[in-house]
Formats: C-alpha cells, structure tokens, sequence
C-alpha cells in the first residue's frame, strides 16, 4: 500500500498542451470576438429602429439567427476542444505499474514480461491519474495469484515466462482497458468455497463470480501477504470504475488466464452540471440534481417539532428534517412568514434533509466555476456558476450541508458583520437591490482552521536559495522536466534489465540521468544530485563495461531513481537525505569513480620549487638571449563559482598570450587534475618589462578576480 | 565587484548569443538572464543544430554558450568541430554544464573553450565570464 500512496503524489496538477491545440482556441477565441462585435452591431441597429418606431428589421432576424448558430457552434467547438485538451496518453500512466510489476515478480519469484497495447490510447486526465491504484491492484492479483511460479508453468506446458497484457483501445463512447495474464486462472469452485466458509455468501447459495470477487473484504489469498490478502482490491477497483460510470467485466479459464476489461465512457462535459436552481432571499443557488429527491411546497400544517431535532415533516414515511438554507450557511434564517413553505429534499449518501428556500426557479445546466483553493471560503459551496439571465449564483456542496445540518461538520463560527466576502454577489445581483451586510450569507472565514490549511504556504521564499534565482515558472519547468526525465530513466533501466545488451539503452539513461542531474542542481536539491552524481558514475562504469547489469544492481539503481523522483515529488519542502545504505552500496560500486575531497585539492606552494625540464632550460636560455625577461609571479584569487582549478588554467592560458609559462606551481599537470587551490606561482618569459607585466596583471586582474599579485624578475639560473 | 554593471559597459547594443542546450526550461532560464543583460538569444538544442546556424550567422553571433551533455551532437564534438570550421572566426565560446569535474572541464578547454560555467549558474557567474571572454581578444 506504501507504493499505492507513493504513486498517487506523483500525479500534478499541471498538464502539456499542444501548441495546435493552442492554435485552436486562439482561432476560436477570435470567432467569439467576431460573433460579439456582430451582436453589438445587431443591438444597435434594433434600437434605432425602435427609436424610430419602426418595425424589426428582417434582416437583422436573419442576423440573429446567424449569430445565434455561430455562437451554438463555437461552444461546441470550445468545448470539444477543452474535452481533447484534457486527453492525455494512457501510456503515461501505464508506465508507472510497470516498477511495482518488476519488483514483485523478483519479489514473488515470477518471470513476467509485462506488455502494453495501445499506449498511444487517449484517455481523460482526470481518469488516468485515478486509474493508477485500480490497474496495480489488477497487476498485483495477476502476478500474485494468476501467474504461476516458472517451474510450474513449464510442467504444465507453457512457456516459463509468464505474459500480462494492458491493453487499451478506443470505441466509439467509451474507452476500453482490458487486464489479460496467461496464468492459471480462477476456479469457480475454490472461490465459492471461500465465499462459503469466510461467510461472504450462505453455504450452498450461488453468486456471479465477478460480484463475488469485488465483495468489500472478499480474499483469495491464504494469508495475508505484502502483495494481497488484505481483502482489498477488486472492490477498490469496481468502485473507481463506477465513479466513472464505467463496467467491469470478467472473463477466466482455469489452467488459461484471466481477462479483466474495464469499459469506462468518455466524458461529455466539463463541470457542467445538470443544476436545479433556486432563490433563498437574495441569494440564488444551485444543487447537483442528482442529490435532489424531490421538491416540493409544505404548509405549516404539515410540520411538526421534536425535542431534539428541531422541525421535521414526513415525506414518503420517512422523518425529512426541515433545515433553512441560509442558516446552514450561516446567516439569517427566512422569514416565516409565507403560508406555503418551498422545501427541496436532499440526499447525500444514505441520508436526506429538507432545505427551506424562498422559490423554485427551475432546471438548468450550469458550468460550474470552482473556488480558487487557496482562497478562504465555506466548504458548504462549491463554486459560483451564470445563471439564465447573466445573473450569478452560488453552486452548493449537498455532502458538506447534509453533514453539517446532521451535526458531523460544524459551520466555522461566524464572523463581522462588516466582512461581507463574495457572497454578497449573488444577491446583489438579483433584481439590482444591494445587499446590507446584515442580509449577506458569510461563509468567508479567514481565521478558521480548516481553511488555513488550503492556503498554501509555497512560493519562491520557499525554495532553497539555489532555486530562488529563478522565477516560480522556472522552477516548475524544471520540476516538471525532471519528474519526465526521471520517468524515462526508470524505463530506460527496467528496458536495459530485460536487455543488457542494448547499449542504446544505457545511453539513453545515462543522459535522461545526467540532465536530470542538472536539474537537481539548478534547484538547489544537492543531497539528491549528489546522489545523482554518483549514479552517473555507476552508469559510465556499466557503459564502460568496468560493471555488469545484475537484478542486484538494478534494484540499486531503481532505488535510487525513486529516491530522486520523491525529491522531485516533495519540491520545494525539503526531503529527507538519501538512505545511507543506499549511498554505501553506490559508493563501493563506484570506489575509483568518487569525487576526490576539495580540501584535498589544496595544494601546497611553500616550499616547493619549480621544476625545469633540459628542454624548458633551453626555452629559457634563447628567451634571454631575445631579451626578454624572466618572472616569478605570484597569484591569489577568488574563483567565485567556478573551480579554482579552473580559474588557474585559464590564468595560465592568459598569462601564455604575453610570454611563454616555463613552469608553474601547483604543475600544469596537477591543475589539470583538479588539484588546485586559490593561488598559483608562475615562472614565465616575457618582452615585458617589470611595469609591463604589472600592467598585464592588473588587466588581468578584472576579469579573473585576483586578490594579491606580485612579480619578481628571476634569474633561475644560479650559480653552484 | 559588480559584474553585471561593468558588463553593460562592454556590450554593444545588438550583441547576440547562440545558447546551445537540450533542455528548453534551461534555455529559457539563459534566455531570461541574458536578455536582461541586454544580449540578444537564438537558440539550438544540440551541437549539430548549433554548428548549421553558426554556418549562416557567425557574423551576427558575438558570443556561443553550450551545454557538454547533449544527444545527436555533444558538446565535447562541438567544440571539436566548431575550432575545425574554415568559417568560424574565434567567437568566444563558453561551456556551461554540471558536467564539473577535471578532466571534462579541461578536456573543453584543450578543445578550445574559452572559459567554462558551472551549473547552476547565476547572472553574477554569467556576467562575470562574458565580460572575461568579450574583453580578451
């Protein structure tokens, strides 16, 4: 289960668009403009006509109805566009499963090859990320109970490695997963026995296998396993398929396989909801139909109180307990003074309440606008919507009213009367009165816990300081690369492990490793690109051939992957630092390949002298003889974010254009090893005299950051 | 010292760099730091693509940033190729990459990089080895 939350959080709230998609909306968003323009002008040619008392010119009619069409067609366009925008490839999800697969048939001792279909299938964002739990949990069940250990599957005739096949396709209205192993099916028999004997069904009765299998608690396995046995499962995978609306089929032969197909409809619309509205005083509403039992007008007579449970009516011989609306969201109850009381029965879950209002207004379908999260406001309404007549509303939330008008959730206590919040909106906008800030529902509450919570406390102050040199949608971006970088890394590995051969492959990870190194390093995350670091240095000693791909190795490896997708999961809150063992094993996998200790990377200049070669002496001779001088310069600087080593070979180069470095302290070849620290002593020729080489030095100076210089002329040959 | 304000000194109006990356946030985030020191931004994703736009407009390119780690090209041939081009004119050319250790920093030096930035950089890092670069011949 600690895997099921680990890939729930990798799901984010961001998606890809397709610039052509972008292309449309932008084509679209054009013909809007267009269409409006035309109404205005339509508008304006009504009313001079009616100035002027003449009749409705017929052809702004037919105008009309022009407009009309094109607006009809453009929101279908929008809309058919939102709903393609929202698609993404199932393979991306798919991809996810295919980690826990391979952990657990090396866990299980199976050998499974796990095949996708149809990859490039487009589902619903929203579905594809729901989907990840139900299709694990139909995997773990096929490697777990489906696929048989491999000598078992050899005596029975089959090949040793086990087959599971995700595939997708697309039908015309709904799109269709099916889950298929080759494994030894499910024996109607044995599972009826379970039933029996686990008191799941009466012994002796019968039920469909499927129902059976999808019962809340319902087991197979004999003991309760890491893997299964909890008697979770199929039930977790039904309920997710109706949340969709979808159906859930079985097909299974004993000693065959097993087939799960999942057929889920396409979405139609997005957020919009078929809505009844209504008016509570000023205030317009709207709840979800489908939570609506039945609306109906009561006269006093029809209600009667109970000591603890206030008023009450009974509707169909159920007790329907009466619950203004505007008390529940904390304002002023209506006043009573009507001879008919509108009351709209609601229903969340198995329990129902009457809400009192002023009017019915009728059905309608609305888009509902969610609230921005980090927004303070009464988790009793969901969002605002337009209704009929470009008057906005309030859309409720029936779950949180019902449990608050029960008891369960409490209203947030109420606030100042002057701390009118959004709610006043709606009422104004109903028949142009304004609304006293006596009369207005205040859910708005800034200092109640619950709602403290949705505030995000995430920004640029947030991150780390190597971060915050890059704006918030930088720092998204490279998020968002990493997590895909490091997605494709991992099935560049689970792809090497089934091919080791393939050098493609190791490749291929080691670039999706190293950019997301680069990544982890722009965002400051340095535990983890150390960590990174030292992966590469495995993948170059695999590359190089200096390692072999083991299952031992590849755990390794995929542990670390993980390790570095939960810091990119986690950013900007900090994670906690990789787990030492796995930092060990990767050390003594890589021994030689180890960054060496910067304080080892001083070197120390006193006491050391130069070194001449018989070729440099020459070098050295023939530049006195041109006349040129000899110096011993010595240098400090600060390398600032550059290595020193660096900084000193570039000197080096620089000092090169003016004469001729003979030798130089620590040796050229130790800088080049990296062996350098902030100063250098340099013993070079050159035409300059002693200003000269001052002058260049302070030019030098500049651009290399040096801290001290000076310059000694030199003879370096003594006399013994 | 301040770099970014001795730079704006150094740098010609219609200054132009070719940055050379896979990644296309990291080329934003170069194109957004360099524009702000008011250097003009083409862009390439690999080293091959880099050296066929280089071929055109090496005259109007002052300046060449490149990543080491990229696919098609990297940035190890690019340096190569680039100093073997009959057309390239000793723009000065900078590589920026994580890839920080010895022997790949002096392996791009000994290929003819004029300096090399570590990733992360900053603007100060940026502007500080720019004006080094620009200023030597």
């Amino acid at each position: 289960m600690a895997k099921v939350a680990q890939l729930k959080t990798q799901s984010v709230d961001r998606m890809h668009v397709r610039l052509e998609h972008l292309d449309t909306l932008l084509g679209l968003a054009g013909e809007v403009i267009i269409t409006s323009a035309n109404l205005q002008e339509l508008e304006r040619r009504a009313q001079t006509a009616l100035a002027r008392h003449e009749p409705f010119p017929e052809e702004c009619l037919n105008a009309i109805k022009t407009s009309n069409e094109a607006s009809h067609r453009i929101s279908q366009d929008l809309h058919d566009l939102v709903m393609a925008i929202r698609l993404v490839e199932i393979g991306d999800t798919l991809r996810l499963l295919r980690r826990p697969v391979r952990d657990l048939s090396r866990n299980l001792g199976r050998d499974v090859e796990l095949i996708f279909e149809g990859s490039d299938t487009m589902i619903d964002k929203a579905l594809a990320e729901r989907l990840v739990d139900p299709l694990l949990h139909m995997l773990r069940n096929a490697v777990d109970h489906g696929i048989e250990p491999p000598i078992e599957r050899t005596r029975g005739g089959k090949p040793s490695q086990g087959k599971i096949i995700i595939s997708a396709v697309d039908r015309e209205h709904a799109t269709q997963i099916c889950i298929s192993d080759d494994g030894r099916g499910i024996d109607e028999t044995t599972v009826l026995e379970t039933a029996w004997d686990s008191n799941h069904l009466t012994r002796g009765s019968r039920a469909p296998l499927l129902d059976l299998l999808c019962r809340p608690g319902f087991s197979m396995a004999t003991s309760v396993s890491a893997t299964s046995g909890r008697g979770v499962g199929l039930d977790l995978v039904r309920s997710v398929v109706e949340e969709f609306d979808g159906k859930i089929e079985l097909e299974t032969e004993p000693g065959k396989g097993t087939t799960f197909k999942l057929m889920i409809p396409k979405l139609r619309a997005v957020n919009i909801v078929d809505a009844l509205t209504l008016r509570a005083g000023n205030g317009l509403f709207a709840l979800p139909i489908e939570q609506v039992v039945a609306s109906l007008g009561i006269v006093p007579a029809q209600i009667q109180t109970a000591m603890d449970q206030g008023k009450y009516f009974t509707y169909q011989g159920q007790v329907i307990v009466l619950h203004d609306l505007r008390e529940l969201l904390g304002s002023e109850p209506l006043p009573r003074d009507a001879e008919q009381l509108s009351v709209v029965i609601v229903q969340s879950r198995s329990d129902r309440i009457g809400l009192v209002i002023s009017e019915f207004l009728g059905p309608q379908k609305l888009v509902n606008i969610p609230f921005d999260e980090s927004l303070p406001h009464d988790p009793g309404v969901a969002g605002t919507s337009v209704f009929t007549g470009g008057r906005l509303g309030l859309t409720l939330d029936i779950n949180e009213l019902v449990a608050r008008a029960l008891g369960t959730n409490r209203l947030p206590a109420s606030t100042s009367a002057s701390d009118q919040g959004f709610l006043g909106i709606g009422a104004a906008g109903d028949a142009g009165t304004t609304v006293g800030p006596s009369d207005a529902l205040e859910p708005c509450r800034a200092d109640c816990p619950e709602i403290q919570k949705t505030v995000r406390g995430q920004g640029p102050s947030g991150l780390s300081s190597g971060a915050s040199r890059f704006d918030e949608a930088d720092v998204s971006g490279l998020i968002d690369e990493l997590r895909s970088g490091l997605q494709k890394l991992q099935d560049a590995l689970l792809s090497l492990e089934a091919s080791p051969q393939e050098t493609d492959l190791l490749n291929e990870a080691f670039r999706r490793l190293h950019a997301a190194k680069g990544n982890l390093t722009m965002l400051a995350a340095e535990a983890a690109a150390d960590l990174a670091h030292h992966l590469e240095t495995m993948l170059d000693f695999l590359r190089a051939d200096r390692l072999e791909v083991t299952p031992e190795r590849m755990d390794l490896m995929l542990d670390c992957v993980s390790y570095l997708s939960s810091t990119a999961n986690a950013f900007p809150n900090p994670i906690s630092p990789p787990p030492p063992e796995l930092v060990e094993k990767l050390h003594s996998e890589t021994k030689t390949g180890t960054k060496s200790d910067p304080a080892e990377n001083q070197v120390e200049l006193i006491g050391r002298t130069f070194e001449l070669s018989p070729t440099l002496q020459l070098q050295v001779l023939s530049a006195l003889k041109r006349g040129e001088h000899t110096f011993e310069t010595y240098l400090t600087f600060d390398s600032g974010r550059q290595a020193p080593f660096l900084v000193a070979y570039l000197i080096l180069r620089r000092l090169g254009l003016y004469g001729s470095i003979l030798a130089s302290l620590p040796s050229v070849a130790e800088i080049e090893k990296g062996k350098c620290g902030t100063a250098i002593k340099v013993l070079w020729s050159t035409p300059l005299d002693e200003a000269g080489v001052n002058e260049t030095l302070e030019a030098l100076s500049t651009h290399h950051n040096l801290i001290e210089y000076s310059s000694i002329p030199t003879t370096i040959f003594r006399y013994e | 010292m301040d770099y970014i304000a001795r730079l704006s000194s150094i740098i010609a109006p219609g200054t132009r760099a070719l940055v050379i990356d896979d990644s296309a946030t990291t080329r934003r985030i170069f194109r957004s730091q360099l524009e702000s020191l008011a250097i003009e931004v083409a862009e390439a994703s690999d080293g091959k693509e880099a050296l066929e736009y280089l071929e055109r407009e090496i005259e109007s390119t002052q300046l060449v940033l490149s990543d080491i780690s990229m696919p098609t090209m990297d940035g190890f041939e690019f340096c190569y190729r680039l100093q073997q081009a009959p057309w390239y004119d000793g723009t000065p050319l900078v590589m920026v990459s994580t890839q920080s250790d010895a022997t790949s920093v002096i392996r791009v030096l000994k290929l003819g990089a004029d300096d090399y930035i570590p990733k992360p950089f900053d603007q100060e890092v940026l502007a500080q080895v720019i004006g080094r670069v620009m200023t030597h011949g």
